[in-house]
This record gives C-alpha cells, structure tokens and sequence, in this order.
C-alpha cells in the first residue's frame, strides 16, 4: 500500500545524497529545479531526459549544453519512449541506492509526458521495494497571457490508461474531468464523450486564488451542467488523492466511474492514479493524447514556486 | 393566447429540464417520457440496419426502448401487441468508449484485436442477456414455477457456455457473476484469451446462438428474430467496424443488428474476410431517425416531453399541446402573428404586400406586375424574408427587442428535430420563466442568445472545432449580407461550395461531415446514407438561422468559394490578467489583522 504525503519543498534543505531526475526541453520552466538542484547535487547523482524532437522545432538553442550541466547524464529520448525512460529511471536509481541506502530520490515531473509520471508511483514501488522516500515535484509555471492551441484529434485522442470497465450495461456512469483555462478543450472532451452525467474538478495555487476565480468563472457553463463542482489546492495532493478516491467510491456503485485527467499536472497526476490504487472494475482512466498537429510549444516560465509530495510504501500489519 | 409559464413565475423547485440525457434515466422515467415515433415500430423487423443520427436525436433511447424490459412498461397497444407476438427479443449492447478502448492499443496485432473485442462483445452480449432473461422471469407469477424455471434455465445456459462448471445456486446471479470473470480474465496487454471459454471467444453472438434456443422454448417463442441493439458505435474503429460488417455478411441465423452511430462514422465497409465487403442494400440498411422539427413525430415528442416534466409543476397543462400551453400562443402562432406584434401593427396581407414590393429595387418592382397569382409569388414567397429584414432593423435599434423569435414552432425549429436540444433551450426558458414574465420578448432573448452559445460551441466540437467554427462563421455572414442587403431578394439559409478541383473537396470534406454529424450543417437524407460530393447542397442548422437573422429556408442557395474560407484549425487561449490593486496604507482593511484598542 502506497501512502502519499504533502511536502513543503525547501532547496536548502535538500540532501547533497539525493538522487535528482526530471526531463527538460522548451520551457524554461523545465530547467528551474534542475539548476537548483545542480548547485547541491553532485552530477553524478543526475539524470535528465531530453526530447530528440527539440531542435526541429524551435531555434532557440538547446540550455543542456550548458557549461553548469556539462558533467550531467542525459538520455535523449523520443516522446514515446516510456519504456527506455522508466528502465533507465529503474537502473539509475537502483544503482545509486546501492552506493548509499538512504538517499532521497526527487523526480520532477514538471516537464514529462503524462503517460511517463503517472505510472511512476506504483512501478517504482512494484520494482523497487524500497524504504527510500521518493518526492514527486512540480514546478509551477507562468503562461503567456494568450498562446494557440489545437483542437484534440476527436476520437482517437483517448487512449486506455488503466482500470477496466464493468459490465453493467444499465447503470448511469459518472465521467470526472478537468477544468482548466483552455474551455475549448474541456467543451472539446465533452463533445467527443458526450457523458450522461459528470463530474468538474480543478486545482488551483492556494496562494492565488484568482485564478481559480477565473476557471470557475470561464467554464461556469460547464460547472451548470455538472453532477458535481470540486476544487483542489495544487499542493495538497494527499487530499486531492483521498477526495477523488472518495468520490470514485461514492459513484461507483450507481455506474462506472471514467475518469479523463487534465488541467495542471498535479491534478492530472492525481486523477490518473485513482484507478491502480483502488483496483476496483468500473474505475477507468482515459488520457486524452497529445495532438501531433501542434507544432507551437509554449514558453512557459517558472514562477519560483514548487509544490510535491512524497510516496513511500506502508506495510499493512 | 398566453402561456402557462406565468404560474411558475416565483418557482424555487429545482428545472425539470435539467436531465436530458437518456442514458441518466431511470427505466420508469424513459417510459413515462417515451413517445413512439413512426420510426420506432418499424425497426422491429429482421434486417441488420445501421441507425444514423446526430447526437441527441434519440438514438439511444429507441434501441433501449426494444428491449422486453422496456415495452412491458409501454401503455401502447403496440407494444403489447409486440410483446404477444412473441416476434422479436432485443438486447442493449452500448459500446462505450472506456470499454472499447481496451482493445484498440498499437502493441497488439490486428488478429489480437479482432479476438478481443469480440470476446469483450460477447461477454457484454451475454451480460445483457441475462438481464432481459430476468425481467421475462418475473413476469412469470407463480412463485414455484418461476424459481422452477430460473433454475432450470440457469442450468442448462451454464452448461453451454461454461461446460466444465457446475453452479452452486443454480440462479441468473451466478451465472452473471461467472461472466464477470470471464470478462476481467480478459489480458487486453498480451491479448491472451487462453482461459476464456470456447463460445465467448468464437464470431460476436456466439454465445446468444448457442443458447437461444433454450430461453425460446421456455418463454414459448417460435422461432424469432433477436434484434441485438449496438449503441454508440461511433467509437469503434476500423477493426471493430469489420467484426460488425462481418455479422452483417454471415448467415443471419435469426440475429439483426441495429447499431446506431454518427453520421459518416460507419467507416468501412470490409467484412474480416479479406476483399470482401457488405453493401447497402443487400447486407444492411441505412435508417435516418433525425426528425424534421415540422414532423407530426417532433410534435408529438414535445409536447410529451413538456407534459410529463411540467404536469405536476403546472395545472390545465394538456397533454397534446403541452407546448404551446406553456409558451402561449401568438395569434395562430405562424410568422405573420409574431411579425405583427414585433412592428405592433395589425397590417392585412394587402399592405404587408405593399411593404414587400417597396423593399424589392426598382427593377424588380416594376417586373412583379407582371407575376402571376400575385399572393402566392409575392407575398408567400417573400413575406418571411420581408418579416425577418424588418424584425432584424427593429432589434438593431437601442433597447429594442423584438418578440421574434417566440412560440411553440419557433422553439421547435431552433431545435430541428433534436430532442436534446429541445430539452436543453426548454431548461433556458424554464429558467427565464422562473425569474419573470415568459413574454415572447423574454422568449426571443432566451432563444437568441441559446442559439448564439451553440454556434459558439462549434468551435469546441472534437477535431475540427476550429475550422468548422470559422467556415461556417464565414458563410453565415455571407447569407447576413445577402438577406439584408439594400433590397429584398431570395435568401435562405443555404449554399455550395465551389471547390478548384475534386481534390481539393477530398481534402477538406472531413470538416463537412463533421459538421453534419453534429448538427450544424444539413444536407439530403440521400447524402447522409451514403456520402456528400464536391456537389451537394447545404443548410446551416437553424440556431446559426437565428444567430445571423437568416430565413430558415433551403432554397436559393448561394455560392461560396471553398478556396476564401478561412482553414485555421487553432484557436487561442486567454489567460485572464491579474487585477493590480493600489494597496493604500491608510486605508483599513475589514479581514485584515490590525489591532483595534
């Protein structure tokens, strides 16, 4: 059993044995916890993930040739590369654990496919058995005021993530989604779904609440149409993973229970994990692929400010 | 007349037409609501047929009405008349997407996919079932003999289609229970089905043809047609669609499916065999259950709709004009009667004639005195279009807001035969007649800004929301120029496109269809069976009618050239600016933390 606890992120207080891993690419965002890490970690203790696919699609010029990350492995990777990524992941980490037990592993998620971190908690724990803390970070990002977007691809941009569908061919299911400032895409899932009846979460920075204003108030034509409106605060993942958990029970016995995470990646991280912790058929996971047509990465700043949460397994006595 | 609305003008009670999916219904409340459209009954028959619909057309509550369980609670004489037949058995058999997509991953090989969507198929097949085979039970009073049978039954089922398991209780429980199993021993991963046992794994509908026989010969069936109902079929993909095509080829053996979907989503016609296809006509049949909104069906259907929801909410409420009773009535309710109270004047047909003829241009003044039958090339020709202009210039001018678009057929064009649509601009009105008078004022804001908010969800529909957003965005204003323009002339709502080459068509017709699929674009009931061509003639849906003061009619189309439509496929996203607040030191703050001595 795998227990998820908030952590209050402070650098300074950052082990010089812990083990750093995270993927880096256009944003800057992605390279905020890496440069602070850089500074107390050794290179050695560094793992970082870079897309092949980068350079053909902007000119601005590639910050992990950077001289402070020279001595810093990287693996470049293509986007659908999970398997590469997690064995290189399950190796890096099983080798440094070896050379000192007690090391705390760090992972930033902030720039990773989805389809990477969310299978990360269970797989690790699976593979691992381990006793080691592993902190899960996000790096929260600043957005420019407007950027494009596509549409996603209809139909086919639903993929199977986890947990499986029940038979019950009479029950009223219950889809939960996320809200978030790009309305389109939210209208967009719904339109594709067509739900009979849904449920709308969002997750916000608990130290700025307009935002959530804004999303609440962006998509209100989307909440009038909701079973059911719940927001999360962006740093208090446990509570966010025993609502939804709560909320998958509740629901589950009227019809199943589909779930299609989006919005900030901490709530997408969240909702993808409900699934594989409860293990109950009628619980399903379904992540909206990306679309290829996207050629425009954002630029995405880090705003400075770090939320995470720790797993460690909790023997059931 | 005035409507019904007015007695729920201070109502706090929650919106009857808050629920409009029929999915979320209880099996009570679809029947309560059900009204049997002309469609309906001749789906009992033994044809495979593909039933084509938009979203919302009724679809879904058609096919589940089929089932045994459902007509037994129908108070039409057709129903039991179907019941005593003993004709037809239908099944519900939904292919949600969160099922479907299981068995769709890259990893596995076609041969793969194909064997696990029909052992998926079958175990949902025979899950449904069992459920209809529990509610014939029921019907049987004496309590004996339906244990005796249920028993029985269960028995000899298990026997068939898990053969080397014996039951412990014997009833319709276990043997659900026992195809669970079967289903979750699935490996959608490896797409390994080695445990599944034999009649699950074989063509879809093995395990119902393995055992019909038996559940016949108990319920004194001779010889009937199951209707296997497969709904939301526009999530199967291409593999999927060749395993239903391939039931299509086979030998029927007394099994017709009904598989309801989008249109232009029955995308191939290939059977599992290869170089063998199904074709219209011989192996299965189009039916198109959109209604028109001017059916005596969609009247039908509204009026029961808005009876079974607002009878106990409003009284002298009749069952046959439920409608009109809660909206009220101008006049006779035709465009004249709205037309007159816009402009407030009781004008005959000669002088709203004379208007017509003062608004063509001069040379089409001067050429009219030659039109024969002047009522019918004047003024039915031309009046709604004259209407519409002069309604239009009234609502142009400051706080004015015309009546216009009002009444019981107004609320049934803007919904064009969609019963979900209907649902949700009667949750709107409802809402407005909640809070004040449903004036035909009032009326006219709700629908005006209810059609707006459906254009403007266009551009969220999946996959090309953009682009057919900005096309047709495109195209409506161009209709807006034309009917509005300086003079009266012809207008409507329609147009083709005039496409540079055949491929220019073939690369772009993917949006079309989209739009047509969900609503926005009307075409021929010819071109929705089969396909559209660089040819076919369009109509926007009625809500861009009403959202660019357009008439709601087909003819006169204009021409549009494909090639000066706008093609973006993104839209922006706005992230709203942050509000900076002067904080003034002096100033004191209510929630702040000061200290007050």
């Amino acid at each position: 059993m795998i227990n998820f606890v908030n952590e209050n992120i402070k650098l300074e207080d950052i082990p010089s044995n812990a083990i750093f891993l995270c993927s880096v690419g256009y944003e800057e965002r992605s390279y905020y916890l890496l440069d602070q890490f850089r500074k107390k970690l050794s290179a050695n203790n560094i793992l970082v993930f870079a897309f092949k696919n980068h350079l053909s699609r902007t000119n601005k010029p590639n910050r992990i040739n950077e001289a402070h990350l020279s001595n810093v492995k990287v693996h470049l990777v293509e986007y659908a590369d999970f398997d590469i990524f997690y064995n290189s992941t399950l190796d890096f980490i099983r080798e440094k654990i070896s050379l000192d037990s007690n090391a705390y592993v760090y992972i930033d998620y902030s720039y990773m496919p989805r389809k990477w971190y969310c299978k990360l908690p269970l797989k690790l724990t699976n593979d691992l058995n381990i006793k080691n803390k592993i902190v899960f970070l996000y790096s929260e990002g600043t957005y420019p005021d407007n950027y494009e977007e596509f549409p996603s691809a209809g139909i086919k941009s639903f993929e199977s993530f986890s947990g499986k569908s029940s038979l019950r061919t009479s029950a009223k299911r219950t889809h939960i989604i996320a809200l978030s400032y790009d309305k389109i895409r939210t209208e967009g899932v719904l339109s594709t779904l067509d739900p009979e009846s849904f449920i709308a979460c969002n997750a916000y920075d608990v130290d700025d609440k307009e935002i959530h204003n804004n999303v609440m108030h962006l998509n209100k034509s989307i909440i009038s149409r909701a079973t059911l409106s719940i927001s999360f605060h962006m740093d208090d993942f446990s509570f966010m993973i025993a609502k939804l958990c709560e909320i998958a029970n509740e629901y589950l016995p009227l019809g199943d229970v589909i779930i299609i995470p989006d919005g900030p990646k901490p709530l997408i991280f969240a909702l993808s994990l409900i699934p594989d912790i409860l293990k109950k058929n009628g619980i399903t996971c379904m992540q909206i692929l990306r679309n290829d047509n996207d050629d425009n990465p954002n630029e995405v700043l880090p705003s400075g400010k770090v939320v995470g949460f720790s797993i460690c397994q909790k023997e059931i006595l | 007349m005035k409507g019904l609305s007015n007695q729920i003008t201070k109502y706090h009670g929650e919106n009857p037409f808050g629920d409009y999916q029929a999915r979320n219904f209880s099996d009570a409340k679809v029947c309560s609501e059900f009204y049997p459209i002309s469609t309906f009954w001749s789906l009992f028959n033994e044809q495979h047929e593909i039933i084509l619909g938009a979203r919302g057309s009724g679809k879904t509550f058609l096919l589940k009405m089929m089932r045994y369980s459902m007509l037994k609670n129908i108070s039409d004489i057709r129903a039991q008349q179907v019941i005593q037949d003993k004709r037809f058995l239908s099944l519900y058999v939904p292919m949600h997407l969160e099922f479907i997509s299981s068995y769709t991953s890259n990893l596995l090989s076609e041969q793969q996919q194909i064997d696990l969507f029909q052992t998926a198929f079958n175990c949902l097949l025979a899950q449904s079932l069992v459920v209809e085979v529990r509610s014939m039970l029921e019907e049987i009073s004496e309590e004996e003999k339906r244990v005796t049978t249920t028993i029985q039954m269960a028995k000899k089922i298990n026997d068939i289609w898990f053969p080397n398991e014996n039951m412990s209780s014997y009833d319709l429980v276990e043997l659900a229970y026992k195809i669970d199993k079967v289903f979750y021993s699935i490996d959608e991963k490896t797409g390994n089905i080695e445990s599944v046992p034999i009649v699950f794994k074989k063509q879809m509908c093995t395990p119902l043809l393995a055992v019909k026989s038996i559940i016949e010969s108990y319920f004194q069936y001779k010889d009937p047609t199951w209707i296997i109902c497969v709904d939301e079929a526009e999530f199967l993909n291409k593999v999927q669609l060749k395993c239903i095509n391939n039931v299509f080829r086979s030998d029927s053996n007394r099994i017709a499916l009904k598989v309801a979907t989008l249109p232009y989503y029955h995308s191939t016609n290939e059977t599992l065999k290869k170089g063998t296809t199904v074709v219209e006509g011989n192996d299965f049949n189009y039916r198109i259950v959109d209604m028109e909104y001017d059916s005596e069906d969609f009247k039908q259907v509204t009026n029961k709709i808005c009876y079974e929801r607002l009878n106990n909410t409003l009284s002298k409420l009749n069952p046959t004009s439920a409608l009109e009773d809660f909206l009220g009535v101008e006049g006779n309710g035709d465009l004249v009667d709205y037309f007159k109270a816009s402009v407030k004047k009781n004008l005959t047909v000669e002088e709203i004639e004379s208007e017509i003829l003062n608004d063509f241009s001069e040379t089409k003044r001067k050429g009219s005195e030659k039109y024969p039958n002047r009522r019918k090339t004047i003024y039915d020709k031309y009046a709604p279009i004259f209407f519409l202009r002069t309604v239009y210039k009234i609502s142009q001018k400051g706080n004015s807001n015309p009546g216009w678009y009002a009444g019981a057929k107004m609320a049934r064009r803007v919904s064009q035969g969609n019963p979900r649509v209907f649902i949700n601009l009667m949750n709107e009105l409802f809402e407005k007649a909640k809070g004040s008078r449903l004036s035909t004022k009032a009326q006219h804001d709700v629908i005006y800004k209810y059609s707006e908010g459906i254009c403007r969800s266009t551009k969220a529909l999946e996959e090309k929301g953009p682009v057919i957003y900005r096309s047709l965005n495109y195209i409506a204003e161009k209709l807006h120029e034309k009917t509005h323009g300086e003079n009266l002339v012809t207008s409507s709502s329609s147009f083709v496109f005039k496409f540079d080459s055949e491929e220019e068509f073939e690369q772009h017709k993917d949006w079309i269809e989209l739009a047509i699929a969900h609503s926005r674009l009307f075409v021929a009931s010819e071109e929705k069976r089969s396909f559209i061509s660089s040819d076919t003639k369009y109509c926007l849906a009625n809500v861009f009618s009403v959202a660019y003061w357009l008439p709601m009619r087909k003819d006169s189309p204009i021409t549009i050239k494909y090639s000066t439509i706008p093609k973006d496929n993104s839209y922006v996203v706005t992230i709203p600016k942050k509000n900076k607040q002067e904080i003034r030191e002096d100033q004191l703050s209510i929630f702040g933390d000061e200290n007050f001595d």
